[in-house]
């Protein structure tokens, strides 16, 4: 009746004990370590799968056996199941066990993400401080350098904007300047203030830059001094956006105490606070009867207007809005303008407006808070000339079309998303269920806009619907109240001051600093590849001639086999990795696993039981890089070649459903993600290959290396082994790593 | 991430995956509910059919 029969039978639930310590030990004495959590973050996240799977899978069975079970012919069952209802109802039923699952998950990803006030800068240089140094290449003294300059610059343009705000303020006092030069050094202040706030925040987030700067960098080593500094000056940055925040409210300080000074004086003071009232757009939503709305495009973005990466996604893009609060483009609304260039965005309820014009005026980025506005005459009437044309002008007859008014230093007041007139979410160009996770996970209000006007959202529910043969669901918000454009100009900012600062800093962080675990991880997987095949091919391995044998050492004061200390126990397998020697071996017929830390000399000992090999658990533990560690685990009884590459089959073919969905929903994360856990999964594949061949088994050999080869090229794959993997088993750094992840 | 972090967010798997399983036992047994009223139906049919099959031989 539907995929999920043709699936190969799921995994058993059944529980390992070595797997649950950790987390079942929580409370106890035992103190988990970062690793362990990682590792059993990993572990639900598949389980949480798993168990999904299982109960979908068995209610299919069930289903399918319910003509055998009663002796009704399958006609008449099927009958009974579409008309009496029962096929519904399982749908709706087996849709809440999917969104529970990808609900779990969204929650169990949120615990990966860091801590706040968590100081970054501690957390990467431990990431680094592995590897070893070497003389630093001129180019990356170049970047540096860059960096330094930037900096230098802020500080410059800062202090001399200092200077003559105070400056303005004491020619004020002293008579010598008049109100009307008074007011049009002010303006020019606030425009050079605006000018090198949006300078900043294009460099801060102009990953382009620094990437094709990385990219003339040919290192091969890094220099751990270096990268600390760039390490630091990116985030100072960062800080200097924060400071630049702190000379606006000194302009504002100095505009007040001028405005004081020139109330009896003359108009022209008042002029000019007037036409900075007009451009307030909490005065505009009020004035006017408007919602001021700025429009994420789902998809890329539109390819000649903008400077944004073409892969960037609409929650970065929120996430720069709300953390640099950049001059954007936005359109107003009213029940008879309703045109918006998208279906998703965000409400404005505060910011200055720059210009408005009654239809899209074209106004091109050319950096991530600059828009060239070019040189319509319409631009130069007063702002409340420009305001009042555009929101009377309404696309007759045209729902599509839309204003546009340009607004810098925007003030957020909630996330929208478009209903239709039965509430359902209007086409968006993405999944729902991502756009409401990703917004709880920001803690912002969500609001729905329909027919132009603004509605809080109290819930949502999925809802079948059925068009001859084709039958999806929709999701229907719940709205609560209305909220008029002079509500929503009261309504505090979506997010505050040090969330904003957190998230500045987190977008900052996405950029060359932070090394790309992922092809460490590939490596990983294949060295657990190779474990597999030992473990698998215990009983045969057993027999054959040994590597070595050798006496047992203990552990020291946590010995877990005090029974095997001074005996002899049989080599089967080592494998090394940058840290940690990692080796199997049999004694008195149990299988054991052996982790030693090559840096504090460590011995972890594991009894990989050949009862586990055959109840559950095959476990590949690699400690990596101070702590970091994965875990690469397959559930369920393994004892034979064809049982793993039948449990292989069935992870892949679960990614790459999952992979199907994430192109379907355009969710680019989750593209990345589910396109790199097939690579892992052709890693191990290849990983347990070579080891086929190293022993001469050329029938575990030939099934292995083919299911690799369609999920990954060998050609492909042998380059990054070859790349990643040094003579003594130890992983290189190369400047990729530099680049985001 | 400092110790009280650690410690702080392994709790919050445990409840996650708890809360997860309270949630996902309750959709199981509606699930099986449904498949169980199911069974019912399509074993009140066999019983119509047989009944009207033994009074035509009557």
């Amino acid at each position: 009746m539907n995929n999920e029969t043709e699936k190969i039978n799921p995994p058993s639930l059944e529980t390992n004990q070595e797997q649950v310590p950790a987390l079942e030990q929580l409370g106890a004495e035992r103190e988990i370590t970062e690793a362990e959590l990682q590792e059993n973050i990993e572990r639900v996240n598949i389980e949480v799968d798993n168990e999904q799977v299982e109960i979908i899978t068995g209610a299919d069975k069930r289903i399918e056996n319910v003509p055998s079970a009663s002796g009704l012919s399958a006609e008449k069952a099927a009958t009974i199941y579409e008309k009496d209802g029962f096929a519904e109802k399982v749908d709706i039923t087996k849709e809440q066990i999917k969104e529970l699952g990808a609900q779990t998950q969204a929650e169990i990803k949120n615990l990966t993400s860091q801590p706040p006030g968590e100081s970054e800068t501690e957390r990467k240089y431990k990431s680094v401080r592995e590897y070893s140094k070497e003389e630093t290449p001129e180019e990356r003294r170049a970047l540096a350098e860059k960096i330094h300059e930037l900096r230098h610059e802020h500080f410059q343009s800062s202090r001399e904007l200092e200077e003559r705000i105070s400056g303005l303020f004491t020619e004020a006092e002293t008579g010598k300047l008049a109100a009307e030069e008074a007011v049009t050094q002010g303006e020019a202040l606030g425009g050079q203030l605006l000018k090198l706030k949006e300078g900043l925040i294009s460099r801060v987030v102009n990953f382009r830059e620094i990437r094709r700067l990385e990219e003339q960098i040919g290192a091969q080593k890094i220099n751990q001094e270096k990268f600390d500094e760039q390490y630091k000056n990116a985030m100072e940055l960062v800080s200097n956006l924060e400071a630049q925040k702190g000379d606006r409210n000194k302009l504002e300080q100095a505009k007040g105490l001028l405005r004081d000074f020139y109330t009896n004086k003359g108009t022209e003071w008042i002029t000019y606070e007037k036409e900075e009232q007009e451009r307030n757009v909490s005065n505009v939503l009020e004035k006017y009867n408007v919602t001021m709305v700025h429009t994420f495009m789902p998809r890329g973005v539109p390819s000649d207007n903008s400077l944004l990466r073409s892969d960037i996604s609409w929650e970065e893009k929120l996430k720069i809005v709300l953390a640099f609060e950049p001059t954007i483009s936005t359109s107003a609304i009213s029940p008879e303008q309703q045109g918006m260039w998208t279906n998703i965005g965000v409400l404005l309820n505060g910011g200055r407006v720059e210009v408005a014009s009654p239809s899209d005026a074209g106004t091109r980025t050319t950096g991530i808070g600059k828009r060239e506005m070019g040189e319509r005459p319409s631009f130069r009437k007063p702002i409340e000339q420009q305001l009042q044309d555009t929101t009377s002008y309404h696309h007759k007859g045209d729902l599509m079309n839309y204003n546009e008014i340009v607004v810098s230093n925007p003030e957020v007041a909630g996330f929208f998303v478009k209903v239709e007139d039965n509430d359902s979410i209007a086409n968006i160009g993405v999944s729902p269920d991502k756009v409401f996770s990703a917004i709880e996970g920001l803690h912002i209000p969500m609001f729905a806009v329909k027919n132009g006007e603004v509605y809080k959202v109290d819930g949502q529910e999925k809802v079948l619907v059925e068009k001859g043969l084709e039958r999806w669901h929709e999701t229907i918000l719940k709205l609560g109240e209305k909220v008029t454009p002079a509500e929503l100009a009261q309504l505090p900012a979506a997010m505050n001051k040090e969330r904003k600062e957190q998230l500045a800093t987190e977008l900052m962080e996405d950029s060359p600093f932070k090394l790309s675990m992922k092809e460490a991880r590939l490596i990983d997987s294949r060295n657990a590849g190779k474990e597999t095949y030992i473990g698998v091919n215990f009983d045969k391995l057993a027999t054959e001639k040994t590597i070595s044998q050798e006496i047992y050492k203990s552990s020291g004061k946590y010995e877990r086999y005090p029974q095997l200390v001074g005996e002899k126990i049989t080599m089967l397998g080592e494998i090394k990795s940058p840290v940690a020697v990692y080796r199997l071996f049999s004694a008195e017929g149990h299988l054991y696993n052996q982790t030693i830390n090559k840096k504090t000399g460590k011995i972890e000992t594991n009894e990989n039981l050949s009862e586990t090999l055959q109840e559950g658990n095959l476990i590949a533990y690699i400690d990596y890089n101070q702590g970091y560690g994965y875990k690469r685990a397959i559930e369920s009884p393994i004892n034979s070649t064809d049982t793993y590459i039948e449990k292989m089959k069935y992870i892949v073919n679960i990614y790459q459903e999952k992979l199907i969905e994430a192109r379907q929903d355009n969710w680019n994360d989750g593209i990345a993600s589910y396109e790199h856990r097939l690579r892992e999964a052709a890693f191990h594949l290849y990983g347990f290959t070579e080891e086929a061949t190293q022993r001469g088994d050329v029938e575990s050999q030939e099934v292995a290396s083919r299911l690799a080869s369609e999920i990954f090229s060998r050609g492909e794959y042998q380059e990054i082994v070859q790349r990643r993997v040094g003579p003594n088993g130890e992983f290189r750094i190369t400047k990729e790593d530099l680049e985001s992840a | 991430m400092d110790k009280t972090e650690i410690q702080k967010r392994a709790t919050e798997l445990k409840n996650i995956l708890s809360k997860y399983r309270s949630e996902l036992g309750k959709l199981e047994k509606q699930l099986f509910m449904v498949i169980s009223e199911y069974q019912k139906a399509a074993d009140e049919e066999r019983i119509k059919e047989l009944t009207a099959s033994l009074m035509k031989h009557e």
